[in-house]
């Protein structure tokens, strides 16, 4: 198989500084926020890998608790 | 080692029918009752939203959200509270959660006008606490009705096949 080229990976999943919550100085991600939280999800509903989202291991982890809330309150689907 | 004593602020969302929400007074009531009879003092309870649920729960599509803070001394009275909840008829859902992570201006961002002041102004004497100290991103939601406006899934890293086999490796 053909090794991909590094410029074509490097176009598909720039490497951002730092993750987005970081960058705002987040402390804590709320399951309220569904407008923020609808960011980290695809369209059927499912959360984006840490290598899409660009998040931060901690700021991942938070975020995925915060949808699982989210998700256990109807804010949020489990799937659609 | 633990101190006794200890009051924690919890938060707590409940999910209710809208039809019951209609009778509010009636509502607010209801929850109270439970909070208070299992020693919980109220910081606030407030219509947090009306809105579409993302999936039917018990048979409902659409749900009154009904947001609380409380003071909480004994620990253990979060069971009883969760025990009243799930038995109550008129609450469909509930989640209870430590809130220690808000300060009370953050509450006061939440609940709008819903705040008891009296309590408010105690937690901010207990913790030493000023109006400015602000943390919380998310206040209470100001459009009153209708659909819930949710912004289309953006972001940098918008996922290119979304049913192909190709999106399943991510």
């Amino acid at each position: 198989m053909p090794k991909p080229s590094p410029k074509r990976k490097m176009v598909r999943f720039r490497d951002r500084a730092k993750c987005r919550f970081c960058r705002e100085n987040v402390t804590h991600i709320d399951y309220k926020d569904t407008q923020t939280l609808q960011k980290l999800v695809t369209t059927r509903g499912k959360m984006l890998s840490r290598k899409r989202s660009g998040n931060c291991a901690g700021h991942q982890r938070e975020a995925a608790r915060a949808l699982k809330r989210a998700r256990f309150l109807s804010l949020m689907p489990y799937i659609s | 080692m633990p101190k006794l004593n200890l009051s924690r602020v919890y938060e707590a969302m409940f999910l209710v029918d809208s039809g019951d929400a209609a009778s509010w007074d009636d509502l607010v009531k209801h929850i109270a009752n439970i909070l208070t009879r299992n020693g919980a003092e109220i910081v606030g309870i407030t219509r947090w939203d009306e809105r579409k649920l993302a999936y039917t729960v018990a048979k409902r599509k659409r749900g009154t959200y009904v947001l609380a803070f409380f003071d909480l001394k004994n620990g253990l009275a979060v069971v009883e509270i969760e025990r009243d909840c799930s038995l109550s008829e008129k609450v469909l859902r509930t989640l209870l959660l430590k809130a220690d992570h808000f300060s009370v201006a953050d509450m006061r961002l939440q609940l709008g006008e819903d705040i008891r002041q009296d309590v408010a102004q105690r937690l901010m004497t207990e913790r030493g606490e000023t109006a400015a100290v602000v943390h919380a991103v998310v206040s209470k939601p100001t459009h009153t009705g209708g659909e819930p406006v949710l912004p289309e899934p953006s972001g940098d890293y918008e996922p290119r096949h979304e049913r192909g086999r190709r999106s399943e490796r991510y």
